[in-house]
């Protein structure tokens, strides 16, 4: 008994399961008044020497024997409410929003530092944001500019090669086209400048210009069901024969061009040598296939003679009312059955592929978007967990604030409202600057997307964009004030009163240390991702593309069929060749084509035939392409064996290929290649392999070396043509004096696509460029304001702890080990930080990897890489602020 | 005056005021009556009984000077001229049965 009450004679606590059933038995409006009389009670009661169990018993009865009053009271404290609340209908909660919102501008404005650097970190996230979702909602969710857009879908021929995706031949469309009319109003083709190369130079205002534009069939424009803005668009009598010479223009040709002159329908323009008839022109908006596509010319029947492996035509239909696309997909691959049956050497095994047209377009872009899109909100949670921290930081200064308010009568509802008030004020200030900030960053954004992406030009800051932001701005508001304004609510009042300069509670650290360690993942996950994706870059960067790119000069020319005969086409590139060579700097003059990587090369492919083997053109493909003497010489090809193409090779001499390593190694793995001859299967002429050049990369930097066949130009002569000019110095130099000396052979005649043959190749890694630099420029702004907030964390901990620092000081601390105290303790939290970033972004990079090449989601250096640099950066952080308890007086800390 | 008679628990937290002076809150009250009667009455009983004087307006409630704890004020009681009437009601009717009653006998009766 003695040691009972020893123990109770210094501290004993009311027994605790009956002090909360005291509390929870009671309404609020008496709760506090009969919690503190029993407690006072009760020390009492053990002061006088109890013993402990009589005083809890006691204890106990008194709360038992009071819950018949305690629900009385609850009773009358109900009704109570219910009274007031009725009589206070009449003053709205509009009136305490007001003063809710006035209190916090005057809380902003006793904090302005604060204020401006919570939403300033605010408008950096939202800003971000907004940027990346204008993108967002004009490429993926802006509907398309057409009526019933859902309706449209695109076909493709599926090839037995497994392409799913192939191009149709016009005289296949034609007969799908007759044999789906259930399934589809319209069924439209077309040959886009893209996939044919088939553009025009207009003459007659002033330099030849080349446009680019579109082929395509009447049907096209009922499909898409735009009607013209002037004039008429095409119609079936259009395409009859090899097509009448009629166009129509788009809006921007004819406000360029014409001035917007209504009166241009009906006038003629010289294409090619030709003379066009204007019939219409199409309203603004309408650009199709793409964005710059300039005219529309009617694609002859005629072509529906040709043969059906002449696949180049793109279709797009529109589904008949009440028709789904699995019927559209089943009526047009019955109907591909009955041509396969009816041309089984052409169509065996081609099937079609159907798909919306919105899913065709946008497919490949949503990828990149919702990745680029993940990181900005990664970026925006960051900045949350940011602003949080200076809330609660602030809110620690402002208990005695809240201390007051409640005391005075304040309800703790109304203290949790306020601070969120607060919250979603900033969130609205960010906001407003993020859009600034977004609008300045979207130029930025939009020319560091590199990559084919498409509607990029319908990209604008749109009423959904500014909803949006809004919203977010109001949510990211809500979630940086939801831990301060539970920390406000909460302030005990009693205690915030007394004491002079509160210290934040235990649970408020701990908050504080949740939210830094949530973000310091977070940014270690951007961080491994941007590193992937750096790392791709690199490895995409160091694959040689077969040639070299500095210092040569490209420029493409296409003769126009009119005007250049099979000679005449020989017999121009000779002489521009020539004149070419006389260019000062120039070092070699050739032309070839199509280029390696330059968009244009994908379909010149052909069965490629070996003399006195069996002809296997299903499986010996290759690329089909022209060289003038010196082309490997200019573009850096190395030359393995034999001769490069030269004068000699006349076209009445011998017959002659060049052949690349690739199709070495596939056609003649131990046997030389010198000698034997080849032929692709559009060509009768058997043709002696007379040199082995380098392979090349030919569509993608990321696909394996295709075989090639060269043939030279002179002995089998296309329209069609890129000048390679190897020069001594700065290839941009000569882009004026290729033009001017081309200009001097043909005055009509375009020079088109000038660029260095860098720029080709740096195009190719356009989209790994984008990516790389993207997230990189957001895992930049992840770490810039992680690390902002390590250090105000570690800076308010410093501050908290000066007592505690300054006794360890007093009692002999060497100021080396307080500060080792203090980053240590930093590093503990950036250690779990990183763990859980290591495990965000490894469940995170699986997401990406469809945009990694030659580094694996897992890649380990990535990994400590960016390990090694956030431990040392975080440590950085928090040694600045760190250093401040160096400074520590203990004399006075302890004061 | 029937709906100024007061019940007897009323009454004794009534007087335990009156002899409390400026020093009467909920727990004082409670721990006066016990001192003075021994009846042991829960806290939440003063309560109830001090909500219902409060009514009828015989007390009235206001901040006192601090408690001796934390420093938060706290209610304490007075009464008000009604209450002090109605105590001097319920005494002078006792008082009145008082008179002339002799209990002596009975209470040796039960002492046997």
């Amino acid at each position: 008994m003695t040691r009972n009450s020893r123990r109770v004679a210094t501290k004993l606590r009311p027994p605790r399961l009956a002090r909360a059933l005291l509390v929870w038995s009671w309404p609020p409006n008496r709760r506090d008044e009969i919690v503190r009389d029993l407690d006072e009670e009760f020390q009492a009661y053990v002061s006088q020497e109890r013993s402990r169990f009589g005083s809890r018993k006691w204890y106990w009865s008194q709360v038992c024997r009071s819950i018949p009053a305690a629900l009385g009271a609850r009773q009358r404290y109900r009704i109570r409410r219910q009274h007031m609340e009725s009589s206070m209908a009449q003053q709205p909660i509009l009136e305490e929003l007001r003063q809710d919102i006035s209190w916090a501008i005057r809380s902003f404005r006793r904090a302005p530092g604060l204020t401006v650097a919570a939403a300033a970190t605010l408008a950096l996230g939202i800003g971000a944001n907004t940027a990346v979702f204008s993108v967002v909602q004009a490429v993926m969710l802006r509907s398309l500019p057409y009526p019933d857009a859902d309706r449209l879908v695109r076909i493709w021929s599926a090839n037995p090669r497994g392409i799913p995706q192939n191009s149709m031949s016009p005289a296949d469309f034609h007969d799908l086209a007759e044999q789906t009319g259930t399934v589809f109003t319209a069924i439209g083709g077309y040959v886009s400048g893209d996939s044919f190369g088939m553009s025009f130079g207009t003459a007659g205002d002033g330099a030849p210009r080349r446009v680019l534009g579109a082929t395509v069939t009447p049907s096209l424009f009922d499909v898409f069901g735009v009607p013209p803005a002037a004039g008429r668009t095409l119609i079936a009598s259009d395409a009859t024969g090899d097509g009448a010479s009629v166009m129509l223009l788009s809006d921007g040709f004819w406000r360029r061009h014409f001035g917007a002159n209504p009166a241009v329908v009906g006038q003629t323009l010289n294409v090619n040598g030709t003379a066009f008839t204007i019939v219409g022109v199409m309203p603004p908006g309408f650009s199709f296939p793409d964005p710059e596509t300039e005219i529309w010319v009617p694609l002859g029947e005629s072509w529906r003679t040709v043969s059906r492996s002449a696949h180049f035509l793109d279709v797009v239909a529109r589904l008949a009312p009440g028709a789904s696309l699995a019927e559209a997909s089943a009526r047009l691959d019955a109907a591909a059955a009955g041509l396969a049956a009816l041309y089984p050497e052409t169509n065996t095994g081609w099937g079609t592929t159907v798909m919306p047209y919105y899913d065709s377009l946008v497919g490949d872009a949503r990828g990149p978007l919702l990745i680029l899109l993940a990181a900005v909100s990664c970026v925006l949670l960051i900045a949350c967990a940011n602003v949080a921290n200076l809330l609660l930081s602030h809110g620690v200064g402002r208990s005695r604030e809240f201390a007051v308010r409640l005391a005075i009568g304040a309800g703790r509802g109304r203290l949790l409202r306020q601070v969120l008030t607060e919250g979603v004020l900033l969130g609205l200030a960010g906001g407003a600057a993020g859009l600034a900030l977004g609008w300045l960053a979207l130029g930025g954004l939009l020319s560091a997307i590199t990559t084919d992406m498409p509607r990029l030009g319908e990209v604008s800051l749109d009423g959904r964009v500014l909803a949006v932001t809004t919203a977010v701005s109001i949510g990211v508001g809500l979630l940086s004030s939801l831990g301060p304004a539970f920390r406000a609510a909460a302030t005990p009042p009693q205690v915030t009163l007394q004491v002079a300069a509160p210290a934040g509670s235990k649970r408020t650290r701990r908050l504080r240390e949740t939210l830094l360690v949530a973000e310091t993942a977070l940014m270690v996950a951007l961080l491994v991702a941007a590193g992937l994706l750096i790392r791709t870059l690199g490895t995409v960067n160091r694959i040689p593309p077969g040639f070299r790119a500095d210092n040569v000069l490209l420029g493409n020319v296409s003769l126009p069929g009119a005007r250049y005969d099979q000679a005449g086409r020989a017999a121009f590139f000779e002489r521009a060749l020539g004149s070419l060579a006389r260019l000062p700097g120039v070092t070699t003059a050739a032309a070839g084509g199509p280029l390696p990587l330059s968009g244009s090369e994908g379909l010149a492919r052909f069965g490629l035939l070996v003399e006195s083997r069996t002809p296997d053109t299903d499986r010996n493909r290759a690329y089909l392409r022209r060289a003038t003497p010196g082309y490997f010489e200019a573009m850096g090809i190395p030359l393995r064996l034999g001769r490069p193409f030269g004068p000699s090779d006349r076209p009445e001499s011998v017959p002659v290929a060049i052949v690349d390593e690739e199709l070495v190694r596939r056609q003649f793995p131990n046997e030389n290649p010198l000698g034997k001859r080849v032929r692709p299967s559009n060509s009768r002429t058997w043709r002696e392999i007379v040199g082995v050049v380098g392979a090349v990369r030919q569509t993608s930097l990321l696909r394996p070396a295709d075989p090639h066949l060269y043939l030279p130009q002179s002995q089998m002569p296309t329209s069609t043509l890129t000048f390679v000019l190897r020069v001594d110095g700065d290839p941009d130099a000569l882009r004026r004096p290729l033009e001017a000396a081309i200009g001097n052979l043909d005055p009509e005649l375009p020079v088109y696509d000038v660029r260095t043959l860098k720029d080709l190749h740096h195009g190719a890694t356009a989209a790994e460029r984008t990516n790389a630099l993207l997230l990189g420029v957001f895992a930049g702004l992840a770490g810039l304001l992680t690390l902002i907030g390590i250090h105000s964390v570690v800076r308010y901990f410093v501050s908290e702890s000066m007592r505690e620092l300054g006794v360890r000081l007093a009692l002999g601390a060497r100021p080396g080990q307080v500060l080792a105290f203090v980053v240590r303790r930093n590093l503990r939290l950036q250690l779990v930080g990183l763990a859980a970033g290591i495990c965000l972004a490894w469940v995170g990079a699986r997401w990406i990897s469809g945009a990694l090449y030659g580094v694996t989601p897992v890649d380990p250096a990535t990994y400590l890489a960016t390990s090694a640099l956030v431990l040392a950066a975080g440590t950085a952080a928090a040694w600045l602020p760190a250093r401040r308890a160096l400074r520590i007086d203990p004399i006075e800390s302890l004061r | 005056m029937r709906r100024g008679s007061l019940g007897e628990v009323e009454e004794i937290v009534l007087l335990a005021i009156a002899r409390l002076g400026n020093e009467a809150y909920g727990m004082t009250i409670r721990r006066e009556i016990q001192r003075r009667t021994g009846r042991n009455l829960a806290i939440g009983t003063v309560y109830q009984t001090l909500d219902r004087l409060l009514d009828k307006g015989h007390l009235r409630a206001g901040a006192g000077p601090a408690g001796p704890r934390d420093g938060r004020p706290r209610r304490f009681f007075a009464l008000t001229a009604s209450g002090a009437s109605a105590l001097k009601t319920s005494a002078d009717a006792r008082a009145r049965m008082w008179a002339g009653v002799r209990l002596g006998r009975a209470l040796n009766d039960d002492a046997q």
